[in-house]
């Protein structure tokens, strides 16, 4: 099963289901941070469905990090 | 939240996946001091654990990342907290990987990781939704059934140890102990705790529940470690993936009791939900501080989604994942253990200093 797609296709629910919650806060905050994190969750969960490679957390850690795990035993 | 569920927790991010993945890596560098490896990654967690000791002394009432902001003023102390949101995020993604591939390569070789996966966040999400104290009363009805599970594993294995495979100790000297320690040591996280200080009832036993909850975490893993080397030997603990299940499976006794694995499973997975619920409230609390928000609850199905996201691109395989855990991680955990509590720690001594020479040169 295509769970990329599965879960792609779920998120306007999650956005259906926490919207009422974030309506009782009254906070323009809170909306936009979740609107902002709902955006970049739905926007990489559909480019994994696309088959578009996302960048790997790893590869970006060993570069920034480098120097530091040459002097590491 | 009350001190013994602070030492619950504690207990079970020490031991977390640590009890699954540790033993290969002290055996791969120690040989047969892998136990002796695990003894000193005790003490390098110890001296970290009084660090974080002396960080909520120095910042009373304030959560880690409100430490941040308190040391570095406010929007630098926004950056650092960043930091460890990325740092979190990255290694919750890990651990979900992580079990996903334990599960389908040993208990489950036909179920897609995918599900598996997706299961395990669904009880997470779950949880999240209910509140940490929720997780803490769980993390009490868990507890007592770790040790007895810990207790049968060990009882049924005492028959099979052979004490040669210890010998010769020391034979490579201390170096190779310490390295492995240090390696370690460094996926024990502890600094996670430090999080939810502000949220304990008392404040009065929690240095003791911290410490007891990792010294006795520490007990269950060097205790794994040790009957790795007795049981099954320096070349099949250094050479496995999970040596702890494989010891696991040699349980036999009388030819009755067989395929005890599961036992090892279960408070594997007991364990794991404990560590990663840990991180996963640790990042809400990051984000709650960083932006300022009222609450962080509504974002936990898109927290989720993108732990999946980091697990698929983070645990690609076992090869490359062995080989990121010995060149890239220690580096960056170091950072987040023990460079930036020192520095928040350093800053926060300078600034209490400052202020009380301010306060003394006031004309009277």
């Amino acid at each position: 099963m295509n769970w990329s797609m599965t879960l792609t296709l779920l998120m306007p629910l999650v956005l259906l289901l926490e919207w009422p919650q974030l309506k009782a806060l009254k906070s323009k905050r809170d909306k936009a941070c979740f609107v902002a994190v709902w955006l970049v969750a739905t926007a990489a969960m559909g480019a994994e469905w696309a088959g578009l490679q996302l960048p790997r957390p790893m590869e970006i850690i060993r570069v920034f990090c480098a120097p530091i795990n040459a002097m590491l035993p | 939240m009350g001190s013994r569920q602070f030492f619950i927790l504690t207990f079970g991010l020490t031991v977390g996946t640590s009890i699954l993945v540790t033993p290969s890596g002290l055996a791969a560098t120690a040989r047969e001091d892998a136990w002796l490896g695990g003894l000193a990654g005790y003490m390098i967690n110890l001296g970290m654990a009084a660090m974080y000791i002396g960080l909520v002394k120095l910042f009373p009432g304030q959560n880690l990342f409100g430490m941040f902001e308190k040391a570095f003023g406010k929007w630098a102390g926004k950056a650092v907290s960043l930091l460890y949101f990325v740092y979190f995020l990255i290694l919750a993604g890990t651990l979900l990987g992580n079990l996903g591939f334990f599960v389908t390569s040993e208990v489950l070789p036909d179920t897609p990781i995918d599900i598996v996966q997706i299961l395990f966040l669904a009880a997470c999400v779950m949880c999240a939704k209910t509140g940490i104290v929720v997780l803490a009363r769980l993390g009490e009805l868990m507890f007592p059934w770790i040790l007895f599970f810990f207790m049968v594993l060990i009882l049924a294995l005492l028959p099979q140890i052979e004490w040669d495979y210890i010998a010769p100790v020391l034979e490579g000297g201390l170096g190779p102990v310490l390295t492995a320690g240090f390696h370690a040591s460094m996926f024990q996280e502890l600094i996670v705790m430090v999080v939810f200080v502000p949220q304990l009832a008392s404040l009065r036993n929690w240095k003791g529940a911290f410490l007891g909850g990792l010294t006795f975490g520490h007990l269950l893993l060097v205790s794994v470690v040790l009957f790795s080397v007795l049981i099954l030997g320096i070349e099949q603990s250094a050479n496995s993936t999970f040596p702890a299940y494989a010891l696991a499976k040699t349980i036999s006794l009388g030819n009755f009791l067989q395929r005890i694995e599961g036992i090892l499973i279960a408070l594997w997975i007991m364990t794991f939900f404990l560590k990663t619920m840990m991180l996963f409230f640790s990042m809400m609390q990051g984000m709650k501080t960083i932006l300022g928000l009222k609450s962080a609850s509504y974002a936990v199905y898109p927290i989720a989604v993108v732990l999946l996201l980091v697990a698929w691109n983070t645990y690609v395989n076992s090869v490359y994942i062995g080989e990121v855990i010995q060149k890239v991680w220690g580096g960056y955990a170091m950072i987040h253990l023990v460079a930036i509590p020192l520095l928040t720690g350093a800053s926060g001594l300078l600034r209490r200093r400052m202020k009380i020479l301010s306060e003394n040169a006031e004309p009277t």
